[in-house]
C-alpha cells in the first residue's frame, strides 16, 4: 500500500468493508447527500466533506455545559456527519478546484446532490472528474434527475412526496381532511438509500466487471415511484388506491390505530392468521365465528362495524396493557410512541441503536441513531463525533496530497483553503 | 488477512453478474430487496415450499389486474422459483447442494424459523464457509422481542414516526407505502453489497442481521441528537410547515377538488407571490420575512386557502413550475407513473403476461447515466423452475428428480 492510500485508510471513521474506499461528498446539509454518505462512512469508507469556506473567521465551539440543550443546528449535523472528515475549500477559486481535482485522482467515489448543472460549474461534474481519473464513481442525487423536462426544477420533500403519488395513499381518513406527509423527509432519505445502493454495485461493477468509472444519476421522484412496488401493475391497470387508514396493504382488518384507555394510540396489524389470536386479546371470543366477521372478505364488508367495535375495545385498557397482551400472544401490533420513547424499546440499547460518541467533544452527552447494518464480522465498536468546520483541512493537504506545510499555509493565506487555528468550530454557513 | 483474488468475472454485465442468491423471503420486506439483487444482475432462486402452482394464467382483455397478481409481477420478477420442502430431510439435502453453490442466503422468517429447519448461518457456514446470510425481522436476531411478528404498521408505530406524522386532527398516520419494509430490505440490499466486497478480502462470509425497527430508527437521523441532546419532542404533525420552518408550505386545495403541495423556502417567496398572480404580497409586512410568514402563519394560510380555490390544481402548478417554484400536485399512483417527467425517465417497465396482456411495474430509481437500464425477467410461476434448477445447476439425474419428486421433497408442478 502507498503512502497515500494509507493515509486515506487511517482517515476513516471506524472499520468496516469498504475500508480504503475514499468518498468526496460535495453536499448541501439535506439527508439525500448527508445521510448517504454517513452510511458509507459506517461501512468503513473515508468520507471527506468538501466544505465552503466561512465569509470570517468563526469562534471556537462552545459546548454546553452539562445538561444544558445542544443548539438545534448542531444536533442536526450530528446526526448526519459521524464518521467523516471536513475539508474547506473554495471551488470557485482555480487553485482550491486543482486541490479539488487532486483529491479526485485518488478517489473512488464522488456524491453530491446540487441541481443539475450546479458541479459542471464548480468543475466537480462526471465529464471532467472522469478526464482525471477514469474509474471516479460519481452519484448525483436530485429532485427530478439529469434528465427528462423538469430536470432543472427544484424539488422540496413535500413537493416529492405529492408528485410521487405517496400522498395520495396517506391521511387520517377524516372526510375532507387534507393528504398528509411523512413525518421523516422519505424523499430525500428514498434518494439516499438508493444512492448507496447504487454506488456499492458500482464499486463492485468496477472492481469485478473490470471496467473503468460510473456516473449515477439517481433522482428522488424516481425512488418514490419504485417504492409503490406492488401496487404498481394494479394502479396502472386502472385501480385508484386511496388512503386507508384502517386496513392494511394487502386488505388487512382491523389494521391502523385505536385509542386506548390512557388516552394513547394504539396501532394493530391483524391479518387473517391473527383474527382469532386478536378477538381473544381483545376480550371477545364471540367475534371469531361471529359470520359478520370470521373472514377477511367478511371484515372488509363490515369493516365500519369491525373497527367501531374494536375501537370500544381498546378504550378499556391502556396502550402499555395493550402492548403486553398483543406481544404475549404474538400479534403485529405497536403504541404510537413519541421519539424519546422509541428509544426505550427493550431492544434499542441491546442493538446499539442508541449511541454516544467514542470521543471528544460530544462525548456520550449527545446521542445519534445506531448503524442498521449489523455484520457478524464487524461488532460495534463507537462512532467518531462529526467532525469540526475544516477540523482536516490540514491533515489532508499534508498526508493524502503531500504538500509542505508551506503550501498549506499559502493556501489558507489565500483564502483556497481553510481551518480554524484553534479548537473546533460547528458554526457552519449553510446548516439548516 | 489472507488475500484473494476477486473471482474472475471479466466483462460482467452488471454488477452481481455471477452472484447466486437463494431467497426465502415473503411478503413485502424479503422480496423488495432480492428483486434489487436480480436486477443489479444475481441469479436469484427463491425457494417456497411446495406446492407448486399452476403456470401462469392467460390475462384476458379488460380484466384487472389483481392485487395478488400486483404482487407477483412487481416483486417476484428477476428471480426463479423452485420448490423445495425444507421440512423433510430429503428436501434439506437438496438446499444444502444449492448452498455449496451459491453466495447468498437471504430471508426473511421469524428469528428461530431457520435454526429449526437447520438452515441457519452456522450450519450453512460449516457448508460453505464463503456464504453470507441475510436475515431480515421485526426486531433482529436476538432480545426480548426478537420472536415477535411485526408489520409495517407496527413498525412505524413503535419507531416515533406515525407520532409526527398527520393532518393536526390529532390522529396518527402511517406512511402509505410500506416505509418499514422497504428501507428494511434497501439496508439489507446494502449490507450484502458490503459483505460480498469483505468476503472478496477474507475469504469469508458472514451473517447479516437487519431489523425493521432499527431500519426505521436509523432514519431519525438527525432527529436523535435533536430529540436526545436539544430536548425537542417531535409529537405533533406539521403539515404546513417544512422541515427548515419555511411557510407557506404543504397542501392546499385547489378549485377542482385535488390539492396541490408547496414548499415556498425564503428564496421563493417573490417568485411565488408573483407566479399565483398575487404580487403584492410579496412586500406585505405581515409576511415578508421567514419571521413573520411563521408569526402571521394562520392569516397567511387562511388567505392563500381562499386563493387557490380559484383555479385547477393543474393550472397552479403549472404556473408555479413555470417559475421555478417547488410545487407538486397531489397525484394518484398512476398519475404519477404518467406525468411527463417519469415518462421521461421510463420509470414503468411492461411485460407481456401470458395471452398477450401487457402488465406494468415499476422500473428501477438506480441509473447509470449514458447507459442502458437491465432488463428485467418476468417471474416464473411458483415452482416452475424446479427442475431446471437442480439438473443444471446440480446436476441431478432425471432418476434423481424423479425419486424427489416422488418423496414430495420438491415440486415442479404440472409437467
Amino acid at each position: 500500500m502507498n503512502a497515500e492510500a494509507k493515509a486515506i485508510a487511517e482517515l476513516a471513521g471506524v472499520r468496516g468493508p469498504l475500508a480504503g474506499t475514499l468518498v468526496l461528498e460535495i453536499c448541501g446539509e439535506e439527508p439525500s447527500g448527508s445521510l448517504g454518505t454517513q452510511i458509507l462512512a459506517d461501512l468503513g469508507a473515508t468520507v471527506f466533506k468538501i466544505e465552503r469556506l466561512p465569509e470570517k473567521d468563526v469562534p471556537a465551539f462552545d459546548p454546553p455545559a452539562e445538561g444544558k440543550p445542544l443548539r438545534r443546528d448542531v444536533a442536526f449535523f450530528c446526526g448526519l456527519n459521524r464518521n467523516k472528515r471536513s475539508i474547506c475549500l473554495d471551488l470557485k477559486h482555480d487553485k482550491g478546484r486543482a486541490v479539488f481535482h487532486s483529491l479526485a485522482r485518488v478517489a473512488d467515489v464522488v456524491y453530491d446532490n446540487y441541481r443539475p448543472g450546479v458541479t459542471a460549474r464548480l468543475g466537480a461534474d462526471y465529464a471532467t472528474l472522469k478526464a482525471l481519473n477514469p474509474n471516479i464513481i460519481c452519484c448525483s442525487v436530485t429532485g427530478f434527475g439529469h434528465t427528462g423536462p423538469w430536470s432543472h426544477l427544484p424539488g422540496y420533500d413535500a413537493t416529492i412526496l405529492a408528485l410521487g403519488g405517496g400522498m395520495s395513499i396517506t391521511s387520517s381518513g377524516r372526510p375532507g381532511s387534507p393528504p398528509v406527509r411523512w413525518g421523516n423527509p422519505i424523499g430525500g432519505i428514498g434518494g439516499a438509500l438508493y444512492a448507496v445502493v447504487g454506488i456499492l454495485a458500482a464499486l463492485r461493477w468496477r472492481r469485478v466487471g473490470r471496467r473503468g468509472g460510473a456516473w449515477l444519476d439517481i433522482s428522488m421522484l424516481d425512488t418514490q415511484l419504485a417504492m409503490h412496488a406492488y401496487r404498481v401493475p394494479p394502479a396502472l391497470d386502472g385501480k385508484v388506491y386511496l388512503p386507508e387508514p384502517r386496513r392494511g396493504g394487502i386488505g388487512s382488518v382491523p389494521y391502523g390505530p385505536f385509542k386506548c384507555g390512557d388516552g394513547r394510540w394504539f396501532v394493530v396489524g391483524v391479518t387473517s392468521q391473527f383474527w382469532e389470536a386478536a378477538c381473544r386479546v381483545l376480550g371477545h371470543p364471540e367475534w371469531i365465528d361471529d359470520p359478520r366477521f370470521a373472514t377477511q372478505e367478511q371484515r372488509q364488508a363490515n369493516e365500519d362495524l369491525v373497527n367501531s367495535l374494536v375501537a370500544e375495545a381498546m378504550l378499556t385498557r391502556s396502550s402499555d396493557e395493550w402492548q403486553e397482551l398483543f406481544v404475549g400472544a404474538q400479534i403485529p401490533a405497536g403504541k404510537v410512541t413519541v421519539i424519546s420513547e422509541a428509544f426505550r424499546h427493550p431492544h434499542v440499547a441491546l442493538r446499539d441503536m442508541l449511541v454516544g460518541f467514542k470521543d471528544g467533544t460530544f462525548g456520550d452527552r449527545v446521542k445519534v441513531a445506531g448503524d442498521p447494518i449489523k455484520m457478524s464480522g464487524y461488532p460495534f465498536e463507537g462512532v467518531e463525533s462529526p467532525p469540526g468546520f475544516g477540523e482536516h483541512t490540514a491533515v489532508i493537504l499534508k498526508s493524502v496530497l503531500n504538500l509542505p506545510e508551506e503550501e498549506c499555509a499559502r493556501l489558507r493565506a489565500e483564502r483556497v483553503a481553510w481551518w480554524p487555528l484553534q479548537g473546533k468550530v460547528y458554526e457552519r454557513p449553510s446548516v439548516v | 488477512m489472507q488475500e484473494h483474488e476477486p473471482p474472475i468475472a471479466a466483462e460482467a454485465q452488471r454488477p452481481l453478474t455471477g452472484i447466486r442468491v437463494i431467497d426465502i423471503s415473503t411478503y413485502i420486506a424479503g422480496p423488495f430487496g432480492s428483486d434489487i439483487l436480480g436486477y443489479l444482475g444475481a441469479e436469484v432462486i427463491r425457494v417456497d415450499p411446495p406446492p407448486a402452482a399452476p403456470p401462469m394464467p392467460l390475462r384476458r382483455k379488460g380484466e384487472p389486474v389483481s392485487e395478488a397478481e400486483g404482487r407477483i409481477w412487481a416483486l417476484q420478477r428477476n428471480k426463479r422459483s423452485i420448490c423445495l420442502d425444507l421440512k423433510k430431510n430429503d428436501g434439506r439435502t437438496v438446499f444444502y447442494d444449492l448452498v455449496r453453490k451459491t453466495d447468498i442466503v437471504f430471508d426473511n422468517l421469524r428469528p428461530g424459523v431457520l435454526e429449526r429447519l437447520r438452515i441457519d448461518y452456522e450450519t450453512l457456514r460449516t457448508i460453505n464457509p464463503r456464504i453470507i446470510c441475510c436475515s431480515v425481522t421485526g426486531f433482529g436476531s436476538h432480545g426480548p422481542w426478537a420472536k415477535v411478528a411485526a408489520y409495517d404498521i407496527a413498525v412505524q408505530a413503535l419507531s416515533g414516526a406515525m407520532a409526527f406524522t398527520g393532518n393536526g386532527d390529532g390522529i396518527p398516520c402511517r406512511w402509505g407505502v410500506p416505509v418499514g419494509d422497504i428501507t428494511a430490505s434497501l439496508y439489507a440490499v446494502m449490507g450484502v453489497f458490503a459483505a460480498l466486497e469483505d468476503r472478496d478480502r477474507t475469504g469469508s462470509g458472514q451473517r447479516l442481521d437487519i431489523s425493521m425497527l432499527d431500519c426505521q430508527l436509523a432514519l431519525h437521523s438527525f432527529r436523535v441528537p435533536q430529540t436526545f441532546a436539544s430536548g425537542i419532542e417531535f409529537s405533533a404533525p406539521s403539515p404546513r410547515r417544512g422541515g427548515a420552518g419555511a411557510v407557506p408550505y404543504g397542501p392546499f386545495a385547489c378549485g377542482d377538488g385535488a390539492w396541490v403541495v408547496i414548499g415556498v423556502a425564503s428564496n421563493f417567496w417573490r417568485p411565488f407571490c408573483k407566479a399565483i398572480g398575487a404580487p403584492v404580497l410579496a412586500d406585505d409586512e405581515r409576511f415578508r420575512s421567514l419571521e413573520s410568514r411563521q408569526k402571521n402563519q394562520a392569516e397567511l394560510d387562511a388567505l392563500l386557502e381562499a386563493h387557490f380555490l380559484r383555479d385547477s390544481a393543474g393550472s397552479w402548478e403549472e404556473r408555479l413550475m413555470a417559475s421555478g417554484v417547488p410545487v407538486g400536485k397531489v397525484r394518484t399512483i398512476r398519475e404519477a407513473f404518467e406525468q411527463p417527467q417519469a415518462v421521461a425517465r421510463q420509470m414503468s417497465v411492461t411485460f407481456v403476461a401470458p395471452g398477450g396482456q401487457e402488465v406494468r411495474t415499476a422500473a428501477s430509481p438506480i441509473r447509470f447515466a449514458g447507459e442502458n437500464s437491465f432488463p428485467h425477467i418476468p417471474p416464473s410461476s411458483r415452482g416452475a423452475d424446479t427442475e431446471r434448477v437442480l439438473a443444471e445447476l446440480l446436476r441431478y439425474s432425471p432418476e434423481r428428480l424423479r425419486d424427489l419428486r416422488a418423496a414430495g421433497a420438491i415440486d415442479a408442478g404440472a409437467a
